[in-house]
């Protein structure tokens, strides 16, 4: 159907319809006399230097630390977002640093970063941003995570493989209609995405936030463990990851550890081999064991590394190759 | 001679005539610092060609 004027942005399923001036679901991109155009290229609103661990990410250049960005807004609208005030906001409403790639490559390198995540908010909405900015890291030897909810079309993810390294992929729940009423998205494309990931041969991560009534069924985990499982393979690590109260769902209170445990659990009997559970400090619960010996191979207390017994990339006691970027 | 009753000082109703101006303007001013936060903020974006998109003309 002809519109003149209108433009339809094409990066993420939502494919919003854009009529002049009018911008899409996420607020970053608009249609700008006819042309789609980003807002925040170069404008990040947050940048910092975290613990790779915090991304989170276990299996990726462990006690690394990475360099950490993200814009306003996301195509996603979750109930429980942790990062709302800059998540659900126009640019224009956050303070925004003018940090070109370059620069941001330029910074990496400076302040001994082995990587940078596009994080915090959604990187798929800084698409320009982060691919440009990933491809000049490429080039000088910093890797690239992406830490996701994965609605994203497959086009663009095909192309932002080439230059990304590792994924962490917030898998919210295991039921479209959770997505669709929670988040305001699709499980269908999310699912998509972590396969394609894995398919181009990019170290994936998936996390999954225990919202205290609205997605901690056992059975719902049950399933999506086993979908992870059967299409993805034992050796990816899974994150079982602690609500707090946060932006439309403060009624709630945050996710009981004994949830969390029997989450893990569920994961563990599954078949998964790296189950760890976040935001909350449980005896073990970081900590990486070895799938054949069950010996421990890294050790982690919060956000740090203690004791590492891998030796490129393998179990120092029985030799069994260990699922990760570890160099 | 008639006797001036009024007392001095502020009378309830004049307090609470100045209570209101100063909401009034406080509310007129804390509106003006978000516009004008949202107008400088409009021109701190930045409008770089996107990709992955179709025209519907």
């Amino acid at each position: 159907m002809s519109k003149p004027g209108y433009v339809q942005c094409q990066l993420c399923p939502k494919g919003c319809v854009l009529a002049p001036s009018e911008r899409g679901n996420c607020r970053v991109r608009i249609n700008y006399n006819g042309e789609l155009v980003t807002l925040v290229y170069g404008k990040p609103c947050a940048v910092h230097i975290d613990p790779i661990e915090k991304k989170p990410m276990f299996h990726f250049l462990p006690g690394t630390r990475s360099f950490s960005l993200a814009t306003a807004g996301c195509n996603l609208h979750c109930k429980f977002c942790q990062n709302w005030e800059i998540s659900q906001v126009n640019p224009e409403a956050t303070d925004n640093q003018d940090l070109p790639p370059e620069k941001v490559v330029e910074l990496a390198l400076q302040t001994g970063c082995q990587s940078i995540a596009y994080t915090y908010s959604e990187p798929i909405i800084f698409y320009e941003y982060t691919y440009d900015t990933s491809l000049i890291a490429k080039n000088a030897g910093v890797k690239n995570i992406l830490v996701t909810a994965g609605f994203i079309n497959e086009a663009p993810l095909r192309k932002l493989c080439q230059v990304i390294d590792g994924a962490n992929i917030d898998l919210k729940a295991f039921s479209d209609d959770y997505y669709r009423e929670v988040c305001g998205g699709q499980l269908e494309p999310i699912l998509k995405c972590i396969k394609l990931l894995v398919e181009l041969g990019v170290m994936v991560e998936i996390t999954h936030l225990i919202v205290p009534t609205l997605n901690d069924d056992p059975e719902m985990i049950k399933r999506m463990c086993e979908w992870i499982l059967n299409n993805l393979g034992p050796e990816y690590p899974f994150h079982f990851s602690r609500f707090y109260p946060q932006y439309q769902l403060r009624s709630l209170p945050p996710t009981p550890s004994e949830t969390l445990i029997k989450a893990r659990e569920i994961a563990l009997r599954q078949g998964l081999y790296y189950v760890y559970i976040g935001n909350v400090r449980l005896e073990g619960a970081e900590n990486t064991y070895c799938p054949s010996c069950k010996k421990l191979l890294i050790e982690r207390i919060g956000y740090r590394v203690g004791e590492v017994n891998l030796k490129a990339g393998a179990c120092k006691f029985c030799g069994a190759k260990i699922k990760g970027v570890w160099s | 001679m008639k006797e001036n009753k009024r007392e001095k000082g502020i009378t309830r109703r004049g307090f609470l005539g100045l209570m209101g101006m100063i909401g009034f303007w406080f509310g007129f001013l804390v509106k003006f610092i978000k516009n004008f936060k949202s107008t400088i903020g409009s021109f701190l974006v930045s409008h770089h060609p996107a990709q992955f998109y179709r025209k519907l003309d």
